[in-house]
């Protein structure tokens, strides 16, 4: 029997909990107990970008991430932080299951990686303490606290946004005191952080789609027979349709959940609106990412 | 290979290799013990210090340093004189005030020890007092430092255990307050018992003199606290600011920091900072292979099973730490414990702001405890007294931290009250 | 022989100091310029909280070098207290070698980690590969071993001065 070790840096009783749980239990299962998995949850192997490493040089097997760090690793997944690249959940899974996502999965493979499979964390939403947002100008001057990530801080600052990189567990506090005024999270992180609490508005901009990727270390899935490779590919498969599950289902309670705890919830915001304010920074990504790319990926159908 | 790591760490220690070295080398043995790839050493030990909260700590080193240097510990020991240096016992309880005050402005105790002692010892033993006493009360009132926000053992806490600083920080100042109180009344006690002390007052500053003298240095941590808790900025920029405020006070105001001393400065704070953030490196080697292992898991399950309420829990952690204490540096302990027993405190109900408090005030007390103590070594270096002369004189003040440390646990609101009204919960 | 060695280490030593204090100069400027660039101007820069850590952890690694020539690292020197100078020399030599097998492995790894981020670029800084970050684990660990040997030769113990 081989043990290999996965982890996240979210809870076990999470979308990405329920993802890893679940691919644990099918690759048992599927190679008749050859291969076992251990999980690890909380970050406590390390953050994404350090987990994502490890699966690089081998001293981790596997690794289930946000694809926030993976560009730094594989540049041709950046194009998947452009904002309102995806126009719903059903758009962007399908595109990453059909022939641009799995193209996409093999340019793994020359950094060291087997990609698995595409999963997700959700579309991330915008929640702040000063206004209802409904439309771009209602952003303009709002200080949030963003990733560090390039595309997403161009095109924030594109919208008027004050962006403000902050470590995680900083981020409740400052949004108590008023150090920032906003954040924008999937909603499954808005409701396990309690960001109900500290702030009174969420706008369903859903600007950004933030998947995730179940990752392999190539030599380690090299050295599997054929049967097995299947196995594990499978199982990120079957991983990955509990992990939408579990969004599709946190999308659909936290609504109404965030309403009764007293937030205000746009849910009809016009994205159109924000998409033309984009104009100017998306002609730079079109230059960046090749127009072309953009555009299979907007009109995939 | 847990086994392999405890046992070269420990035998380590006790030849006298240093304490990061020993928990490095611990490490690597215990990843050719568990037939891993040793890129996990170098990796694990960059991931430690790779994490922008830390960078408070040389920030605050830095600014502690300037502060010094800039001639702020003399003007507090006038101003905290002013206070509470007419009555008998009154240089004493000087002393602890100076450190109360200090603290507010340092992230460590050691340097609160030298700052402070190096103006008070002398002053004690000219007053009269025995030189072993004064060590063991510079010792025990330093650790105040670390107590009282800023505090670097309080941001290791924060990192490890993904509790927000700023929340911990202000969750310091209750306890901080405690154990201040309780050392002046006990000082005060002890000296009229022992008939020591009845002239402390002569010669002290005016009130109104003091403070205006001191009033720079007092507006540090105004300016510093209130910058977090008013919201405009992040622990780990208030740090910033204070390196900048103490260029600012010393060289233009003070006019007591000169050019060419800036080097110096730096080198000092250089070499602090190098020598924590090294250990604090190692250490998240350390934690990062127990983890992989899943002793933590082990352990906290096995601590579920056996302490089943929260009061015993924290007992047991306490009476542990107490132990630990005696023999482990600080930040490492903070680091490779924190992440195995703040989870588990959450389980028990436990505040994890409340239960980095518990671990703060106990580890601080490690820092006066016999064998290993680094505020000991320093307090001992300062009044140029071996360790084992202070022992008798140190055990009183060791009790008056335990019973303070009781209070701490088993009253929550102490530490958390002030948070919750700030942050309005 | 053993002047001559002192001499080239306590240059060498002395130039790593100066690369470690330029490296805290430069986070806590960099610091400050984070705050002003926030509050003052509204324009945020993303790279310069990547530098900071980054020239903080090259100030570790610069700056551990003259904590081993000085003896600086914080230690339980209970024993060494209680040694007479025949055992205290054994010591130095054991905390030594202790030290120099854990630089060794810091150098050796070390390399070939940095080797091995050349392909990763940085968060926030996407021009430059981790490479720059990972080197100075080995290039600090060079100027240990020479620290290292220079307190054999010339043995100190500072540890005090730097404890916090
Ligand atoms: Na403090
Ligand atoms: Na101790």
């Amino acid at each position: 029997q081989t043990t290999m070790r996965i982890s996240i840096s979210t809870a076990q009783n999470s979308h990405q909990g329920v993802a890893i749980d679940t691919f644990a239990k099918e690759v048992e299962k599927r190679t008749a107990g050859r291969y076992k998995v251990q999980t690890f949850y909380n970050g406590s192997l390390g953050g994404e970008r350090e987990s994502i490493e490890a699966v690089q040089l081998g001293t981790q097997e596997l690794a289930f991430s946000s694809t926030g760090p993976v560009p730094n690793f594989v540049p041709e997944t950046k194009i998947l932080d452009v904002p309102f690249l995806f126009r719903d959940k059903a758009h962007a899974r399908a595109v990453l299951d059909g022939p641009i996502g799995q193209d996409m999965l093999k340019k793994f493979d020359a950094k060291g990686f087997k990609a698995l499979a595409w999963a997700e964390n959700g579309f991330r939403h915008m929640t702040n303490s000063k206004r209802d947002v409904r439309l771009p100008e209602d952003l303009k001057g709002l200080k949030m606290r963003t990733m560090e990530n390039p595309v997403h801080i161009a095109a924030y600052k594109g919208l008027g946004i004050i962006t403000t990189p902050m470590a995680f567990p900083e981020v409740f506090t400052a949004l108590q005191q008023g150090t920032v005024d906003g954040q924008e999270n999937p909603l499954s992180v808005i409701m396990s952080a309690k960001f109900d609490q500290v702030q009174k508005h969420l706008s369903l901009t859903g600007h950004v789609y933030s998947p995730c990727i179940f990752v392999m270390n190539k030599a380690a899935f090299d050295k599997l027979s054929a049967a097995d490779k299947t196995a594990f590919v499978d199982a990120a498969k079957e991983a990955t349709k509990a992990n939408r599950a579990r969004v599709d289902q946190d999308d659909a309670s936290g609504v109404a959940e965030l309403r009764a705890k007293g937030m205000t919830v746009i849910d009809n915001v016009d994205k159109s609106k924000f998409v033309a304010i984009l104009a100017p920074v998306n002609a730079d990504f079109e230059k960046q990412f090749g127009k072309a790319n953009i555009d299979a990926i907007r009109n995939y159908k | 290979m847990t086994a392999v790591m405890i046992s070269t760490m420990v035998l380590c220690f006790a030849l006298t290799v240093s304490v990061a070295v020993s928990i490095g080398l611990a490490s690597v043995l215990g990843i050719h013990a568990a037939n891993a790839n040793m890129l996990i050493s170098v990796k694990e030990m960059f991931s430690a210090i790779n994490k922008f909260p830390l960078a408070a700590i040389p920030f605050f080193i830095l600014a502690g340093n300037l502060m010094e240097t800039g001639g702020i510990s003399r003007r507090l020991v006038e101003f905290a004189k002013s206070i509470v240096g007419g009555i008998q016992g009154g240089l004493p309880m000087t002393c602890v005030l100076t450190c109360m005050i200090f603290a507010a402005v340092s992230g460590s105790s050691v340097a609160t020890t030298f700052a402070i002692g190096a103006i008070l010892i002398p002053a004690l033993i000219k007053h009269g007092y025995p030189t072993a006493y004064a060590a063991a009360l510079q010792a025990t009132s330093a650790e105040l430092g670390v107590i009282i926000p800023p505090s670097i053992p309080m941001i290791l806490y924060g990192v490890s255990a993904e509790v927000s600083i700023g929340e911990l920080f202000i969750a310091g100042f209750g306890p901080g307050l405690l154990i201040g109180l309780a050392l002046m009344l006990f000082v005060h006690l002890y000296c009229r018992w022992k008939g020591w002390g009845k002239h402390d007052g002569d010669g002290r500053l005016s009130f109104g003199k003091a403070t205006l003298q001191a009033g720079w240095a007092l507006l540090m941590p105004v300016i510093i606290l209130g910058g977090i808790y008013g919201g405009i900025f992040t622990p780990t920029e208030a740090s910033a600011v204070a390196v900048f405020y103490a260029l600012v006070v010393g060289i233009v105001i003070y006019r007591e920091i000169k050019l060419q001393d800036l080097y110096a400065i730096l080198r000092k704070s250089v070499l602090s900072s190098a020598v924590i953030m090294f250990i604090i490196a190692n250490a998240g080697l350390f934690a990062f292979l127990i983890t992989r292992a899943g002793v933590p898991d082990a352990i906290g399950h096995w601590l579920q099973a056996v302490l089943q309420s929260p009061a015993l829990f924290l007992l047991g952690v306490n009476a542990a730490l107490f132990v630990i204490g005696m023999f482990i540096e600080t930040s490492a302990a903070i680091i490779v414990l924190a992440p195995i027993l703040a989870p588990v405190a959450v389980h028990f109900g436990i505040d994890p702001v409340h239960f980095g408090l518990i671990m703060v005030v106990n580890l601080a007390l490690g820092m006066i405890t016999p064998p290993f103590g680094v505020n000991l070594f320093a307090a001992c270096t300062v009044a140029k007294i071996s360790l084992d002369r202070i022992v008798t004189h140190l055990i009183p003040f060791v009790l008056v931290i335990l019973a303070c440390l009781m209070v701490v646990t088993y009253v929550p609101q102490l530490s958390l009250a002030l948070r919750d009204l700030v942050y309005a919960r | 022989m053993k002047q001559a060695f002192l001499k080239f280490e306590h240059w060498t030593t002395g130039f790593s100091m100066l690369v470690a204090c330029l490296m805290l100069v430069i986070a806590s400027t960099l610091g400050m310029f984070q705050i002003v660039t926030r509050f003052v101007l509204e324009q945020p820069a993303e790279w310069s909280e990547i530098l900071i850590r980054l020239s903080l952890i090259w100030m570790v690694f610069m700056g551990i070098p003259m904590a081993f020539r000085q003896g600086a690292m914080v230690s339980v020197d209970v024993l060494y207290r209680w040694s007479p100078p025949k055992m205290r020399r054994l010591l130095d030599w054991l905390v030594c070698l202790a030290a120099l097998a854990l630089v060794a492995v810091i150098i050796w790894w070390g390399w070939d980690y940095s080797l091995r981020g050349r392909v990763q670029s940085m968060a926030g800084l996407e021009s430059i590969s981790m490479f720059w970050g990972y080197v100075a684990m080995p290039v600090g660990g060079m100027f240990c071993v020479i620290g290292l040997i220079g307190n054999l030769m010339d043995p100190q113990r500072n540890e005090l001065e730097t404890a916090q």
